[in-house]
């Protein structure tokens, strides 16, 4: 069986507690291990390299060693996955990072492990045909847009995947799970990342845009491969509703509580709202009547 | 013993300034073999030239070596400087003190040290130069002219007025190129096809032109005079001279509104018989071989077939019944025509940046974000949709429409960092086209930086915006998107410092230009270098403009870099000029710097033959031995053979394998 | 930030610091806009980015009172469509520590928000979201918006009180080797 070392990071304990439990169990699903890597540390995120780069690739650089002996990184949440990226980019070469590395008693051996988002891990286990049989009828109909936001196809240097302007990846993934992807406009507009916290106003605008321009292709559903993402995208929706001109209210997934649903795993292991899952019942239930 | 004179020169400060070139003309004269040495400021000026034939009388010299500029520049000079003096003109060297010292050492001891090493290694290789007689080969007076636009066309009518006979050579089915595809012209406003179809009719009527239109040159030997090109004559599958144009075939083709016509930037149908356009040069279609079923069908008479079946019977064919000519030939096969000439001319144009590597504009996905060439054929009154500007996905009336500059030009990220002079100009002017036929539409130009050097271009961009009332935006766009049937720009305006989100109707791509997709093909079958983009290089961006680095064949138009009609069009008449110039020659002198083989020394391995570059090495017999033998005229003096060659029979002359010993001695040794 | 103020000479030892930290040459730009076409939180800012840049290619210290180099959300989108591969959001970072040096801070909450982070980290190996959270908050003195948001998370197990320590926290804090103090 193949096995990913699993990096949940800081989020995924925390805030986005159901984006852990419901991409541990599409995995396991899917047949393919996760392993945590033991004692694993912050990837630095969006901030760290905001106060000092070389730090930043130090920290994120700890979770690669510790990963070694594992094999390659599989890391949900996109600030990670790009941070654990950019961390073995800079440790190619011998430079400040690696001495901080050694002042803490590791050593990094450059490519000795790969680092991929979730999304990579989950769309390379499509195209090995690892779907194959295990997709219901649970989302027939259900209209989903999916949400790629900055870092998991930016930069390109960087995150190395899908298309960076037109990323189509989520979305063929979407269509595996027998659900209708949307084409839409916003799916890389940044979602004001960690602002919220200092500049609400700003952060509800930028929000607002993308919400309604999913709203206005018609989707059901947004799904979301981060946890700053999702939370931006799906909390705050009633204060958007007043004076930002926010349409109406949608529900935002993790990406992989959508997938969960597609192969048919228990709500319960997904940690989906009521709400969310009447929305997309009754969403089913019209196109069943139609059709 | 040899007597060498050398002479240093200061070149004013260019190499004074860092060279102690007192010093250099000291020493020189301890270098064995050297009976003169002197320093002067311009060894090139007439006063210059003076002083070294006065040196060489006076002296006795029998040899010089030239302290100076790059060998490129006066080597020749030199040489016609010496053979007034009497001497043979190749027993000269040429020491670079400029561009391999002066110009790039900072250090005035270390640039005097190593131009007196270049000195003494001029001089060893100087003393065993022999003197080399040059051949004498004829001119073929008749030259070849590829490609078949506004270039190609000019430089056609130009030669051939001068009384020489010309071939023009087009792979497309009519000439007329880039231009044909234009609707008016920046900063007249006059129509392109008017200006342009006389000159293709010309074409067609001049005496001394040869048409060969869907056609195209495959191998190109020979040299200067001498030209052996081998033309490869599609299969037209229409005779040429039994057709008169009636058309009556085209309109009959059952596939008329199904292939994406070439001509039209796809935005329009033509059928598998077809001309690309009304004013098309000949008049005469051509039966496109990959799309036409008749063709496509197997052949009755060649296939298999079983007891009992039928034979399969030939699909369609309706031209073949419909033309009253009988021009329709279904068994024409492509020609090769092999010819001489004196002279070869490439115009070969260009094609419009391929904007699917703008993912942020939608990559040729979005309906309504078009090039400028499908913006040309749309604003054309014979274009696909009559000169109507509307929006493709809707084909309704745009009410707002946003012009984006530097599409494929000035951005390094997408592999393009020049800037492709004609787009701000051609924009001003679909600025001005937009209000013209639709006047109630608002136009917006987002551009970095107006380039409106060209006589009355200035004053053409200022009418565009004063009286035309376009809106110039100074700002590159980040993203084009659809939204509630709208394509949406991000963009900036820089001067006013702030983001802008603009709804448009029709947005128009202001595409580059970059070479012609198989332009480093052709130059490796003409034996000629392109730049790093793929245009062709000229010998001298400033004072060889249209020349290239074979002899005997010249550039023009866009194929050398982007540039509009204007100085396509000159450059064309610079071509003719050239060839001319070429053509008063009956005979030409030849470089007698070529390779020679001693055929005592050849052991006939062949590797030689192998390497040559310009398949001028042939291998000999006479009396059982075998030998290589260097055909001296088509030797272009490279020394591939001498570097390949073990035994050292090869030799390259004035580049002997002695000359380059000595010189290598003389540097370790004095 | 203020605007008024005269432009006389370029700093070229300014300029030199910024490319230094940024890793970014600033004469590669040639001032396009397109970063600040695309940029999500430009329309939201006091200068936007090409300006940010143009004062940087001065080497003028008035950038370090901009907002905008507190606000980047280094999201890539110019990086990725710069025409000279310039990434700005590197540009805005190495501005906005300099700022900080400078005590030139214009947006006193992004700098709690990311040294809360820093610290957060450096602390425990991992982050503490909650305390962040409110770091941020207590320096907009934003005290009570999001507090339904808070007890929502709370209850849904979501928002633990006290920080997760990792277990080799000690060879973890060798490695800021004392960088990146307040």
């Amino acid at each position: 069986m193949q096995k990913y070392a699993y990096y949940p990071g800081c989020s995924l304990g925390a805030g986005a507690k159901e984006f852990d439990v419901a991409t541990r169990a599409v995995f396991d699903k899917l047949g393919v291990g996760l392993q945590e890597i033991p004692d694993w540390s912050c990837c630095g995120s969006s901030q760290t390299h905001k106060v000092d780069r070389e730090v930043a690739a130090a920290v994120a650089g700890r979770n690669l060693v510790l990963a070694e002996d594992i094999g390659d990184i599989v890391a949900p949440c996109t600030s990670c996955s790009s941070s654990l990226k950019e961390a073995a980019i800079e440790l190619e070469h011998d430079g400040p990072a690696r001495k901080l590395l050694a002042e803490a008693g590791l050593e990094y051996l450059p490519g000795s492990v790969e680092v991929v988002s979730a999304t990579e891990a989950i769309y390379r286990a499509l195209e090995e045909g690892l779907f194959d049989g295990k997709v219901g009828d649970q989302l027939t109909g259900v209209r989903v847009a999916s949400y790629y936001g900055c870092l998991l196809v930016r930069p390109p240097q960087v995150a190395q995947f899908d298309d960076p302007e037109n990323p189509v990846s989520l979305d063929k993934i979407t269509e595996a799970i027998g659900a209708v992807p949307v084409d839409w406009s916003h799916k890389t507009e940044c979602c004001g990342n960690a602002y919220f916290l200092t500049n609400k106003d700003m952060t509800l605008h930028i929000v607002t845009n993308i919400l309604n321009a999913a709203i206005d292709a018609g989707a059901d559903v947004i799904i979301a491969p981060c946890p700053l993402c999702q939370q931006n995208l799906a909390e705050r929706q009633s204060l958007m509703k007043g004076s930002y001109g926010l349409k109406r209210e949608i529900p935002v997934l993790y990406f992989t509580q959508l997938i969960g649903m597609g192969l048919g795993i228990d709500n319960k292991h997904l940690d989906l709202s009521g709400d969310v899952m009447r929305l997309i019942n009754k969403r089913r239930q019209e196109v069943k009547e139609v059709g | 013993m040899a007597r060498v004179g050398v002479f240093i020169c200061h070149c004013g400060a260019n190499i004074a300034g860092k060279v102690d070139v007192a010093k250099v003309a000291d020493e020189a004269i301890n270098i064995p073999g050297v009976a003169y040495s002197s320093h002067q400021k311009y060894s090139c000026s007439e006063a210059g030239q003076k002083v070294i034939i006065d040196a060489i009388k006076e002296n006795r010299l029998d040899r010089v070596v030239i302290g100076s500029c790059s060998p490129k520049m006066h080597e020749n000079t030199f040489r016609k400087t010496i053979e007034k003096a009497g001497l043979n003109a190749y027993m000269l060297e040429i020491a670079n003190l400029r561009e391999h010292v002066s110009w790039v050492t900072a250090d005035r001891e270390e640039a005097t040290e190593k131009a007196f090493d270049l000195v003494k290694a001029a001089v060893g290789k100087v003393t065993f130069a022999k003197p080399l007689i040059p051949g004498q080969v004829p001119v073929e007076k008749r030259a070849l002219v590829i490609g078949g636009g506004i270039a190609g066309i000019q430089a056609s009518l130009d030669i051939a007025s001068m009384g020489y006979e010309v071939v023009l050579v087009e792979r497309e089915p009519s000439i007329g190129g880039r231009m044909a595809q234009l609707d008016k012209t920046f900063p007249t406003l006059d129509c392109s096809a008017c200006i342009l179809s006389p000159r293709m009719v010309d074409v067609a009527q001049h005496p001394n032109i040869r048409l060969l239109t869907y056609s195209e040159v495959e191998n190109v030997n020979g040299y200067v005079g001498n030209f052996n090109v081998t033309i490869r004559k599609k299969a037209r599958f229409v005779d040429e001279k039994a057709c008169t144009g009636c058309l009556e075939c085209v309109g009959k083709c059952p596939l008329k509104k199904k292939i994406p016509n070439e001509f039209e930037n796809g935005k329009a149908p033509r059928g598998a018989i077809y001309v690309p356009f009304a004013q098309a040069v000949p008049k005469v279609p051509v039966i496109d071989k990959e799309h036409c079923q008749y063709l496509n069908s197997p052949d009755p008479d060649t296939v298999e077939v079983k007891e009992g079946e039928k034979k399969p019977k030939r699909k369609c064919g309706v031209c073949k019944k419909v033309c009253a000519q009988g021009a329709i030939d279904f068994d024409q096969q492509d020609e090769l025509i092999n010819e001489k000439f004196g002279a070869i001319v490439l115009a070969t144009g260009f094609n419009p940046f391929d904007h699917s590597k703008y993912g942020e504009y939608g990559a040729g996905k979005l309906p309504d974000v078009i090039t400028a060439l499908d913006f040309e054929r749309m604003v054309n009154s014979s274009g696909p949709t009559e000169g109507k500007i509307v929006r493709p996905s809707n084909g309704e009336k745009p009410k707002r429409i946003a012009f984006i500059q530097c599409v494929g030009s000035r951005d390094e990220a997408k592999g393009v960092p020049y800037c492709s002079r004609i787009c701000c100009m051609f924009t001003a002017k679909q600025a001005i086209l937009v209000r013209e036929k639709v006047p109630d539409a608002e136009v917006f130009v987002f551009y970095m930086d107006i380039r409106a050097a060209g006589k009355g271009y200035e004053e053409f961009v200022l009418r565009a915006q004063r009286e035309y009332g376009a809106n110039y935006v100074r700002g590159r766009v980040s993203r084009i998107y659809e939204s509630n049937g709208h394509m949406v720009l991000k963009a900036a305006d820089t001067l006013a410092g702030m983001p802008v989100e603009l709804e448009a109707d029709l947005v128009v791509l202001a595409t580059g230009s970059v070479p012609r997709e198989d332009s480093t093909e052709l130059a490796n079958a003409v034996g000629i270098t392109t730049d790093n983009y793929g245009f062709i290089s000229e010998v001298h961006p400033k004072l060889k403009p249209v020349e290239v680095p074979r002899e005997g064949v010249f550039a023009c138009g866009a194929a050398l870099s982007p540039r509009d009609i204007p100085d396509t069009v000159a450059t064309a008449g610079a071509v003719a000029a050239k060839v001319g110039v070429l053509f008063s020659n009956d005979i030409l002198m030849s470089d007698p710097m070529v390779a020679e083989i001693d055929p005592f020394k050849c052991a006939a391995c062949g590797a030689c033959v192998s390497v040559c570059p310009y398949s001028a090495i042939t291998m000999e017999e006479f009396r059982g031995k075998k030998f290589a033998k260097v055909n001296e005229a088509m030797c272009q003096g490279c020394g591939t053979c001498s570097a390949a060659c073990r035994p050292g029979a090869a030799q390259l002359k004035g580049q002997t394998d002695e000359q380059i010993l000595r010189s290598i001695e003389a540097v370790l040794q004095w | 930030m203020s605007v008024s103020a005269q432009l006389k000479s370029i700093d070229m030892d300014f300029k030199k610091e910024i490319e230094r930290l940024s890793g970014q040459k600033l004469d590669a730009c040639y001032l396009c806009g397109k970063c600040t076409a695309g940029c999500p939180v430009a329309p939201y800012q006091d200068i936007p980015p090409h300006v940010v840049m143009r004062m940087a290619q001065w080497g003028s210290k008035k950038v370090l009172e901009s907002k905008m180099i507190w606000n980047c959300v280094s999201c890539a989108t110019c990086y990725t469509r710069c025409p000279n591969d310039i990434n700005v959001a590197r540009v805005c970072e190495a501005l906005s520590q300099i700022s900080r040096r400078e005590g030139l801070v214009a947006d006193k909450a992004a700098l709690a928000l990311r040294q809360k982070f820093f610290d957060s980290m450096k602390a425990n190996g991992r982050i503490h979201e909650l305390s962040i959270a409110l770091a941020a908050k207590m320096a907009n003195r934003d005290y009570f918006s999001d507090i339904d948001m808070g007890l929502s998370w709370f209850r849904r197990g979501k928002l633990p009180l006290s920080p997760h320590k990792i277990k080799d926290l000690k060879n973890f804090q060798k490695m800021f080797d004392g960088k990146g103090g307040k």
